[in-house]
């Protein structure tokens, strides 16, 4: 992913007036499809696809594999943004928890953004989605916004985390370099306040140290230790398979 | 009905932020955008605030080894 583009200030100041939808290729199907009909449909699904869209989902600009391929810097891609928004009378946050499907993936993510997980844990989907709707209204705002990867889980889907207390609701997960494993940072009851939350993601956001590894030596340091990640669709892209029997030849 | 069980129907009736107000800003690791992980979540919010979508997918793994996009 792009990070030279989309972690600049001035693009992250521009995609507060933006829905941003960031999804992870090859873990869905149906997402898939919606990639593929973004960006050459009929080809094979690449890693990457980036697209702005208008709120009903219409292409604003052609899509393409990322935006480095489609703006000089990071700052024509903010001017772009900032003009677009002006077109929509948009208004209010999100309302929904934004959370990764499952607790697995979400640790790849986690350690893929060198953030924080914080996962939201109840025994029944009933109560975990009551808390997952409490937890929404305080994640949009300025506090937490764009610091933490979300998930929810049962108890008994937490077997890749060291440290679990029985009794906790919000979990504040540290993922290791490969977010194949983590170790828990913070844990809150049910009765933890706004505050509480906000303190707990500060002082993981104090107390993570994430390996800073370039993608070669990830890979290189992956395959030594056998980690593996089976995706959920198998990957399609041409130049990823390419580099893949150069690098078993 | 259990002490318990009206405690906890009070308590997810409270939204977070009538608690005290939190800190402004972590000194620590600067906030990136505020991604929404699936399609579903993230058009039908699109629909709902009325603004346009930043749309990007990647793949959480290079060669099948996880933690690097």
């Amino acid at each position: 992913m792009d990070r030279s583009y989309l972690s600049r200030p001035e693009v992250i100041e521009a995609s507060k007036k933006f829905v941003c939808v960031r999804m992870m290729t090859y873990e869905s199907e149906s997402e898939a499809r919606v990639l593929q009909s973004f960006w050459r449909p009929g080809a094979p699904l690449e890693n990457t696809v980036f697209i702005i869209l208008d709120p009903q989902g219409r292409p604003l600009i052609r899509g393409d594999r990322g935006p480095r391929r489609m703006f000089r810097d990071s700052r024509e891609l903010a001017d772009t943004m900032n003009r677009i928004s002006r077109s929509y009378k948009g208004n209010g946050e999100p309302k929904e928890l934004p959370a990764v499907p499952t607790v697995r993936l979400a640790l790849n993510v986690a350690a893929c953004d060198k953030r924080p997980l914080l996962i939201v844990v109840a025994r029944d989907s009933a109560r975990r989605k009551a808390l997952a709707d409490r937890l929404a209204t305080l994640v949009w705002r300025d506090e937490l916004a764009g610091k933490l990867i979300y998930a929810t889980a049962a108890p008994g889907e937490l077997d890749q985390i060291e440290g679990v207390n029985r009794d906790s609701t919000y979990l504040f997960v540290l993922p290791d370099q490969f977010g194949v494993k983590g170790k828990v940072g913070s844990q809150l009851p049910l009765t933890a306040t706004a505050r509480d939350i906000v303190q707990a993601t500060d002082h993981c956001l104090a107390v993570y140290q994430p390996q800073y590894v370039p993608t070669p030596q990830q890979v290189m340091a992956g395959e030594r230790l056998g980690i593996h990640w089976q995706t959920k669709l198998p990957v399609t892209d041409p130049h990823a398979l390419q580099a893949q029997a150069k690098h078993r030849h | 009905m259990r002490l318990s069980t009206f405690f906890l129907i009070v308590l997810l009736c409270l939204p977070l932020w009538t608690a005290p107000a939190a800190r402004a800003e972590s000194p620590f690791l600067a906030p990136g955008i505020a991604w929404i992980p699936t399609w579903n979540q993230g058009i039908e919010e699109a629909r709902r605030t009325g603004k346009p979508m930043l749309v990007m997918s990647a793949a959480p793994q290079c060669h099948n080894v996880p933690g690097v996009w």
